[in-house]
Order: structure tokens, then sequence, then C-alpha cells
């Protein structure tokens, strides 16, 4: 989907916040991707090496960390964790959004769709 | 020496998205606007879902259209015909409105005298999930040539989805595809509101003027 405009926006928090440390070079910079946020890690890895090329992230080290999936029920309250399985008739991975408790698809999204820069490694 | 140290940033990548949405969501409500974002694929029939609800309510309310598309004159031309203002909002390459395009495209708008905002977005069923407008309702409208396997192809953009239209119901059994299954699958993703529709001959339209007549009792 939009990993180029998830990547700039990415890449600017980076530069922004090396910025306000005063920051030589950064070396690594770490995101909370949610596995429902529906963004390819290799793009998006991709994207940010390129936009961080001819800054001072250029070479930068980047670790994804992927946040798994969570609804909570509407019927019942019950947290669930949302599991992707293979559909070989499909050729996709569906998610399964039912309440593991009660069965129910009254349910919400509570984690899983994050996209967060969240450290930064940098020397000054 | 160099010192390396590591910084806590906890910064969300789509936070100024976010933000620009809720400032859009703060002036739809002092204005008293119902704001309704209408996903779809390409050719789901989101303009003509439109036009109907515009035909059948113009004469109670104050309707205004931001028709979102890569080229939208054309769409917007066809919501103006029906007496409403509409303001065209091309998004040249982009494949999805973002809070940041209304927050400019409502500029052109009478706030204080709209009661009925319709924002068409641009024809997908990915990238529109991501992207709060500032509507108060998400409604998603997909049509039978698309497949009958396409809910379970885009699960979040109907998991979160207060109405889910299927459409274009009539023609089902001439493209091979359920209906029901579609109807199925839209609640399986956590949709609890499902309409079956044929904007051609009307079927279901009634219900869904029903949806937007209630969603403006908040």
């Amino acid at each position: 989907m939009h990993e180029v405009t998830v990547a700039q926006s990415a890449v600017n928090i980076a530069l922004e916040e090396s910025e306000k440390q005063s920051a030589k070079k950064i070396l690594l910079i770490e995101l909370d991707i949610g596995n429902l946020a529906l963004i390819s890690k290799e793009q998006l890895e991709f994207w940010i090496t390129e936009f961080l090329r001819g800054t001072i992230g250029e070479g930068t080290k980047i670790k994804i960390n992927h946040i798994p999936g969570k609804v909570k029920c509407r019927d019942c309250g019950a947290e669930s964790p949302v599991e992707v399985s293979e559909d070989p008739s499909l050729h996709f991975t569906v998610p399964k959004f039912e309440c593991s408790s009660c069965g129910s698809p009254n349910t919400f999204i509570l984690e899983g769709r994050e996209m967060f820069v969240k450290t930064i490694r940098v020397e000054r | 020496m160099h010192k390396v140290s590591d910084v806590k940033v906890e910064q969300d990548i789509l936070r100024i998205n976010k933000r620009i949405a809720s400032e859009n969501r703060e002036l739809f409500d002092s204005n008293k606007i119902t704001a309704f974002n209408v996903m779809g694929a390409i050719g789901s029939g989101k303009t003509c879902m439109i036009e109907r609800a515009i035909e059948e309510l113009k004469d109670r309310y104050t309707i205004a259209v931001l028709a979102g598309d890569v080229v939208a004159k054309y769409d917007s031309d066809r919501f103006s015909a029906h007496g409403v203002k509409s303001i065209p909002v091309s998004t040249g390459k982009e494949c999805h409105l973002d809070a940041h395009f209304i927050e400019h495209a409502i500029d052109h708008l009478d706030l204080s005298s709209t009661d009925i905002l319709f924002i068409e977005n641009v024809g997908n069923l990915i990238c529109p999930s991501d992207f709060d407008l500032g509507e108060h309702k998400k409604v998603v409208i997909v049509s039978v040539s698309e497949g009958d396997d396409i809910v379970l192809k885009h699960p979040v953009i109907f998991k979160n989805a207060d109405l889910t239209i299927v459409n274009k119901v009539d023609i089902a059994e001439y493209v091979g595809a359920s209906a029901e299954k579609m109807v199925k699958d839209s609640k399986t993703c956590g949709c609890d509101m499902v309409l079956s529709t044929s904007c051609k001959n009307g079927d279901g339209v009634d219900e869904w003027i029903q949806f937007i007549v209630d969603s403006m009792e908040r």
C-alpha cells in the first residue's frame, strides 16, 4: 500500500529527533509496525534506506518489531489475539477477528494497526 | 569521543494525519455536520449511491460533496448536476484521500449551512483504511462484479466500516458471484450492518437513506 508515504514520514520523524539531539549520525531506527497495518516490511525498509541517502542517517540499521493483532469483544469483553491463517484456496492470509472466548464477530481492533518510530540510536 | 545513545521517540508515523483529522471532526461537530467517508473499489457504485442519497434527501437537508478521485472533475460534475455544492478533490497520483486534502477542500464550503457532507474517496480498498479524514461514519461499497472473494481479501477496511453495501446484486448471477457470500463475509469481518443493493433498480436504497438519517441523530 502506501509504503512510500509511511517511509517518508518515518524518516522525517527520525531526522527531526536526531537534530534535537544534535546527533552527528543515526545508527539505528527502531519501528513498531502492527501486523494488521497492511505494510510490506521489505518495501518499508527499502524506501527508508533510500530516503536516508545523503543524510546523517545514510547506512543506518533498521529494526522492525512486529506487533501482533489483538481484538476486544463488544459482547463479552474478552480480549483475544488475532490469528492470521493461510487459506490455500484463496492464496492469501485471512485474519480471524472473532472473539476466542465467545465466538462473536462483534469485536474491535485493540492492537495491530500501529505504525510508530519507537527509538533511534544516535552518535553525538 | 563519540557518544552513542538510544533516544526514545514513540512517535506515530501517521500523527500529522490524525491531528488534522481531529481538527476536521471538531469543525464538522461545531457546525452540526454529519460527515460520511464513502470508500470502495473503482466502479463499485460510490458515485451512484451518493447521487441516490442526494435525490432522496436534498429537499430536507443541505448536502455538500467532496468528490475525491485521481481526476475529480467528472464525478464532481455529476453531483453538481443534482443541485448540490460539490468540490472536486483531484489527488493526482495519490491513491487515497487524507485529512490534509479535506482540510483545504472544506475551505470552499459554507459549513454553517451544511447538514450532510459526503466525502467520496478514491477507488481503492487498501490505503483509505489507514487515513482518518475526520468523518463520523465510514461506509464501504463493494460490488458483485469485483468477485465474491473481495471482502476476505481486504478484511481490515470492512472490519472498521460502520456500514458495508454489497451493490449490483441484480447482476450477481451474470458475473458468477454470490452476493450472500459477500454479505456473510462482511459480517465475519466484524461489520454488523450490511445492505444488499442495486443502485440501478433501487433495491436496498431505502435502507441506505435510513442509515444516513439515523447517523445524523448523534
